[in-house]
């Protein structure tokens, strides 16, 4: 599975921190998940959505 | 997402008292003549009293005990468990899923441990090999979560 979370947030002019304080996770979370070292789960990927103003299918597709 | 964990409070003191009961219930198999400088010695009731063989206690339902490893035992059980359900000081779903990897983890250590000994160690000393496991997997599971913890916490 691939996203373009790092894209999306960097279009809304977010940083990782700033994301992470927004969807309730560590900053480090954001950047396992940016990298593919983690995929998060459905409550979370949907927040992600919500917060970079993108549906989950433009933040999440599979390989 | 909900979790049913304590407070994070509870992390940092429960840890203390987890790591120096290890370390206390270690000196005293390592030294057992240290256990007989630290006596509480109470009348406490034997529920498989039948059972017992008049060698390491008596074959009456009360019995006379020194109670130093029942308490550490209690306080490696308690302070463990509750280090094991404290939440971290920043808790996600990712901590969530290190807590998974690392109960996955203790089990195959302790069972492995465990396998090993039921092969290669025989008679009295067999028992050591038990009183290991019993704690094998609480100490395993801490040690391992918090390897994870810290490396997620580097990047």
């Amino acid at each position: 599975m691939k996203n373009t979370i790092k894209i999306n947030r960097t279009i809304q002019g977010l940083s990782q921190e700033q994301l992470a304080k927004a969807v309730e996770v560590s900053r480090q979370t954001i950047n396992a998940i940016e990298n593919n070292k983690y995929f998060p789960s459905l409550e979370l990927g949907l927040k992600l959505s919500q917060i970079l103003k993108c549906s989950v299918n433009e933040l999440f597709s599979l390989d | 997402m909900k979790t049913y964990l304590l407070p994070s409070k509870f992390l940092i003191p429960s840890g203390i008292i987890f790591y120096a009961s290890v370390l206390i219930g270690v000196l005293l198999i390592v030294f057992p003549d240290l256990a007989l400088t630290m006596s509480i010695e109470l009348t406490v009731p034997n529920l498989l009293w039948k059972d017992a063989d008049n060698l390491l206690v008596e074959k009456t339902f009360w019995i006379k005990n020194n109670m130093i490893d029942e308490l550490l035992t209690l306080l490696l059980i308690g302070s463990g468990l509750i280090h094991l359900f404290s939440k971290e000081k920043q808790d996600d779903e990712l901590i969530m899923q290190l807590r998974f990897h690392a109960m996955k983890w203790s089990y195959l250590l302790n069972f492995t441990v465990l396998a090993i000994g039921s092969l290669l160690v025989y008679g009295l000393p067999y028992f050591n090999v038990m009183l290991f496991c019993l704690f094998s997997q609480l100490v395993c599971y801490h040690l391992v979560f918090r390897i994870f913890v810290l490396q997620h916490l580097r990047k």
